[in-house]
Order: C-alpha cells, then structure tokens, then sequence
C-alpha cells in the first residue's frame, strides 16, 4: 500500500533518479572516469607540477636517480622524466582524441549516406571498406605514414583515412534497420526532406554506438600514437612523447628502468582508463 | 457533386518478393469527397496500407505502381515531381499511423514532433510553432500541454501518445487525412475517445478522410462510405448504411457475421471458413470463391470486377441475388 502510493506520486522524479543512479552505479564507468580524470588534470596542469622544461638538456645532469629535485630522475641528456611524462601525456592524449574525431565525423556521414540512400554510394564506399579492412591496422598506418611524412600531421592524417571504415561500418548498419522504422516513414508522410530526416531523426538514434566504439577506438589510436614514435615516425625528435620516451630509455632498462618504465605504465593506465569508460558507456546507453 | 478531392482510378501496385510477383493492389477505383469519411476494411494482407502508402507515394523499394492515377484536388500525384509532392505530404495529405510508439521518433521530445510540421511547411517560427502545439495538444485533448510537451514518447501512455500522433497529423490542416488502424492498438474505451476526437476534428477542419481498418464497428462509427478489400480488390462498395444491413457480396456478408456488435442478435456468430488467398498463387475466377457459401460453377471463370448496382453502390460479386432476402447472417456458412 505504501509501495504504491510513494510510485504512483512520485514517478517523475523517481524515474530521474533512478536514471542518475544508472550512471553513477556502472562501476567500470565511474572508475574509468575517475582515473582519466587524474591524467588529464596532471596533464594539463603540467607547468604547475613541474619547474623543468621537458625538452631543454642538461648533460651534466643525466641519469640521475630519483630525488626530491627530480622526483622520477633524469634521462640520458639530462631531461626531468617526470616533466617530460606529464608532458608527453599532453600530446599523446590530446592527438588521440582530436585524431579519432576526424575519423568519427567522416564515418558517420558516409554511413549515413551509404545505409540512407544505398544504390552507387553503397557500393563504391563498400568497396573502399573492404579495401581498407584487407590490411592489419599497424601495416596500413606504418606504410601511409611513411608516404606521408613523420611527424603529427602525417599521423593525424593517416588514422584518419584508416579509422573512417569502422565507423561507417557500424553507422551504415544502423541505419539500414532504422530507415524501415515507422518514425522514419512518418517523417517522409509528413513530407519532411532527406536531409532534414537524416539528421533529425536517423542520426540521433543511431549514432549511440558509434560514440561507444569511438571510446575503444581512442584507445587503439593513443597505442597507435606511441608506437609510431617509438619507431621514430611520431611526434619528431624533442617533444616528448610516451613512445619516443620509452624507445629513448630502453637502452638503459637495465641500470635506469624507471625511464623506459613509466610512460609504458602511463600508456597502460590511460588505455585502461579509456576501456573502462568505453565498457562502462555501452552498458548505460545499450540497456 | 462536384470533383472529388481524391479520386484513385485503376490503382495496381506489384510487389517483388522472394517468391516472385506479387499484385498487392489490383484495379482500385476510389472516390472520397471533400470532407467524407470514407472506410477500407479488409484483413491482414488485403492491400490495406499499400494502399494508402501508394496515395502518399510512399511506397517500399520494392513495390511499384504499374497501372493507375491518383487525382487529388485536380491534380495526378503520380505526375508530380519529387518536391513537389514532398510538400503535399505533411501539408494537405497527412498520414496517422497505427502504432504511435513505433510512429514517433523515441529520443524527440513530443512537442518538437509537433512543431516540426509547421515550421516546414507552414514557415512558422520556433516561438510560434510551439504555440501551434501547444494549442493542437489542448485540442486533441492531452491535459496539462505544456508540461506534456517535453515529454518523449515513452513517457506517454498509448492513449495519448495517439493523440500526439493525431496532433502531428493535422498540425498543418490537411485537406485529407489517411488512417491506418490509429485505433488498433488501444484498448476500447480509449478507442471510442480517439474516434471521436477524430471525427470532430476532421469535421472542424473540413478534412476528407480514408480509414483503413480490419474493425466493421469502426468504420460504422466513424464513416459515411465503406469500400471492401479482399485480395487486393474491392469487392464492394456503397454507403456503410447500406452494405452492412444489405451486404452484396457474401464476403462482406461473411465479415458482419463474425462481428459480435453488427451481428444481428440472437444467431450464431460464424467465421469465414478458411483464410485469405495467397497473392502469390491466387484461385481461379473470384479470389473469393474457394470460401464462399454461395459460389456457383462460373465463378472459377474469369474475371470479377466491380459492377455498379446503383448510384451509389457497387459489387464484384455477379451473382449478389443470391443473398436477397436472407436476413440469416449465417446462411451459406459452411
């Protein structure tokens, strides 16, 4: 009786709550959150948690082991690790992301035109993701690299020729079961035009999982990232970088280990993170 | 009586399927004058909503009109060109679907859906066709509209989310509002409401209206002229006065007797032995002869188009003398 009552009157604000808490009690979510947070705190404050520059060299200075001055030691030319991680961080973080919106933001408009319209468009894209599928990630984006170019523009330029395919794939199926959807058909009978329809009404409905998938993709690109400047093909020379940083200490994981240790962990850490919010995202907006 | 708003003359629609072509509509001549209510009933797979899918050219990929006109207000719709049909629809040509969860967009507040007609077609702006909700919700009688007007979908119940999807409807004063089922779905009570709501509101605005429904005590309700389907055909026509205490064609006669509120009382209520032709392999002669009580040995011959018995009446059936005088529902049931 009490049961009922208290449901009966108070079902909006209950239903809200009840919302909250499906969000706040993903625990995957909220941890994955959690630890992104601190990275992304520690990396963008950065010249406050640290006096050095992460690029000038101090020879005179190098390898030193952990001290109050250089809280994780010094590197080969001197460098204060711990700058140069929080900095690395920076860019690594910063280019995955901007480096998975390109791709995410051109997948999603040729899946919707391939799944909306089918027919020329369909195949001819089709084609191209078959194309780009045949070939392993790491292949693919080493070899356009090279054509393009080390560096930042030639990375960001590659994931985003590669990574497109994927997100059109999950967007074009998407819309191929949401296009025979009544409130798809009532849009047209309500004489609404293509345009409007397709990103009114079969975009927002759609693009759930491709901002799902785009979470575990960020993750991928951010290792894609570090590998490419641990082969040197990353960001050049004497920005930091994870990859560059563990290529550079490697050479001293016997006597140093710290060096070439760290930003591996760092990679480790912020990957989980990312995997745990992307776990944690589809189960909220997947139920 | 002047030119009708929509007149569909020899409408035939062929659908690919899996097991070949199938004709889903066949030959449909349909009058519906300005402000009439004119009803469709027929079962699950008459040609129904292909139909009226067909009117608003709306038609599946995979289905085509091979034959036909569709004059609505003078002009063949099919001779239009995409545009300018486009803004037709929504405008004077609306739609209402059968299942309003399915119908409205889940993730889009309600009073957007409303709104968003008027603002297409009708060149409102935001704050004014916000005020064109608000005042249709009152109308088709949601209580508390500005509240409810942020609402999704799901948050409503059946009843009013039909009421929505009545609103989105004749948010722009359409001159001819095609119903698929709208009422199916809602439990009676409810039913009875939205009926009414309809017709009143139909009659407010002067709208023609052509209601496909496999319910008899609908139509009743709600229409002037009944035209019925079967197979894909009509097989009769007339004022709905007329067909249902006269039926002239034993399908129509079957479909009352298996209504409890048409049937006349105290005999037993029958089902039409049975079911529905397959469109893929249709009997020969009258697609209604394998289950009628009546057929004679020529109605496995040819062809049975409507024939006009009066003004206002029409029957494929060429043998419709047969059931003068049977007041008996239940005669010639198997």
């Amino acid at each position: 009786m009490l049961l009922a009552e208290s449901v009966e009157t108070h079902a909006p604000p209950r239903k809200r709550r009840a919302q909250t808490r499906r969000w706040f009690h993903r625990r995957t979510l909220v941890l994955g959150l959690a630890i992104l947070g601190v990275l992304v705190f520690i990396a963008a404050a950065a010249p406050l948690l640290t006096p050095y520059n992460p690029t000038v060299q101090e020879l005179s200075n190098a390898l030193k082991p952990p001290s109050l001055a250089h809280l994780l030691g010094t590197d080969p030319y001197g460098r204060d690790v711990w700058a140069r991680l929080l900095y690395a961080g920076r860019i690594d973080i910063s280019v995955a992301v901007l480096a998975v919106l390109t791709p995410f933001l051109i997948g999603t408009g040729l899946g919707l035109l391939m799944g909306y319209y089918g027919g020329w468009i369909d195949l001819v894209v089709g084609g191209l993701i078959d194309l780009v599928m045949a070939f392993p990630f790491y292949v693919l984006i080493i070899a356009l690299v090279f054509v393009l170019g080390a560096g930042l523009q030639g990375v960001f330029v590659a994931v985003a020729l590669i990574g497109w395919v994927s997100y059109a794939r999950i967007i074009r199926g998407e819309v191929l079961s949401a296009r025979d959807r009544e409130y798809v058909l009532a849009a047209r009978a309500s004489g609404f035009g293509d345009a409007r329809i397709v990103l009114r009404h079969v975009l927002p409905n759609v693009v759930t999982q491709a901002v799902v998938f785009a979470m575990s993709d960020i993750v991928v690109v951010m290792v894609g990232i570090v590998t490419l400047g641990y082969l040197g093909l990353g960001v050049p020379a004497p920005t930091p970088d994870w990859g560059s940083m563990i290529f550079d200490g490697q050479t001293y994981i016997t006597s140093d280990w710290l060096i070439a240790t760290v930003p591996g962990l760092a990679v480790v850490v912020t990957g989980l993170a990312l995997s745990l919010i992307g776990d944690g995202l589809a189960d909220v907006l997947r139920t | 009586m002047s030119e009708p708003l929509l007149e569909v003359r020899h409408l035939t629609v062929r659908l690919r399927s899996s097991r070949g072509v199938l004709t889903a509509v066949r030959e449909v001549d349909l009058t519906v004058g300005e402000g009439e209510a004119v009803g469709v009933v027929g079962e699950s797979g008459s040609g129904k909503t292909t139909l009226l899918r067909a009117i608003l050219g709306l038609l599946p990929a995979h289905a085509e009109i091979v034959e036909g006109e569709i004059i609505f207000r003078g002009r063949d719709l099919r001779r239009m060109r995409r545009g300018e049909l486009r803004k037709l629809r929504g405008a004077e040509l609306a739609m209402v679907f059968q299942d309003s969860l399915t119908a409205l967009d889940p993730i889009m507040r309600v009073g957007d859906q409303i709104a968003e007609a008027p603002r297409t077609h009708l060149g409102q702006s935001k704050s004014q066709a916000r005020a064109t909700a608000l005042r249709l919700m009152a109308e088709v009688g949601i209580p508390d509209p500005p509240r409810r007007m942020r609402a999704y979908p799901h948050e409503l119940s059946g009843g009013m989310r039909q009421r929505v999807v009545i609103a989105t409807a004749l948010s722009c004063g359409p001159k001819l509002l095609l119903c698929d089922e709208p009422t199916t779905a809602l439990d009676v009570t409810i039913q009875d409401q939205i009926l009414r709501l309809m017709r009143r509101l139909t009659e407010e605005i002067g709208a023609g209206m052509l209601y496909v429904t496999h319910d008899l005590p609908v139509i009743a309700q709600l229409c002037a002229r009944v035209a019925v389907m079967y197979a894909g055909q009509l097989v009769e026509v007339g004022p709905v006065v007329d067909v249902f205490s006269r039926p002239r064609h034993p399908y129509t006669r079957g479909l009352l007797a298996s209504v409890p509120a048409v049937q006349i009382a105290g005999l037993p209520l029958t089902s039409i032995p049975g079911s529905p032709p397959d469109l893929a392999d249709l009997p020969d002669g009258c697609p209604f002869q394998p289950r009628c009580g009546f057929a004679q040995p020529d109605c496995l011959l040819g062809t049975f188009p409507l024939v006009d018995l009066s003004e206002t009446r029409a029957s494929a059936c060429t043998h419709h003398e047969l059931l003068d005088g049977l007041s008996d529902l239940t005669a010639g049931a198997r």
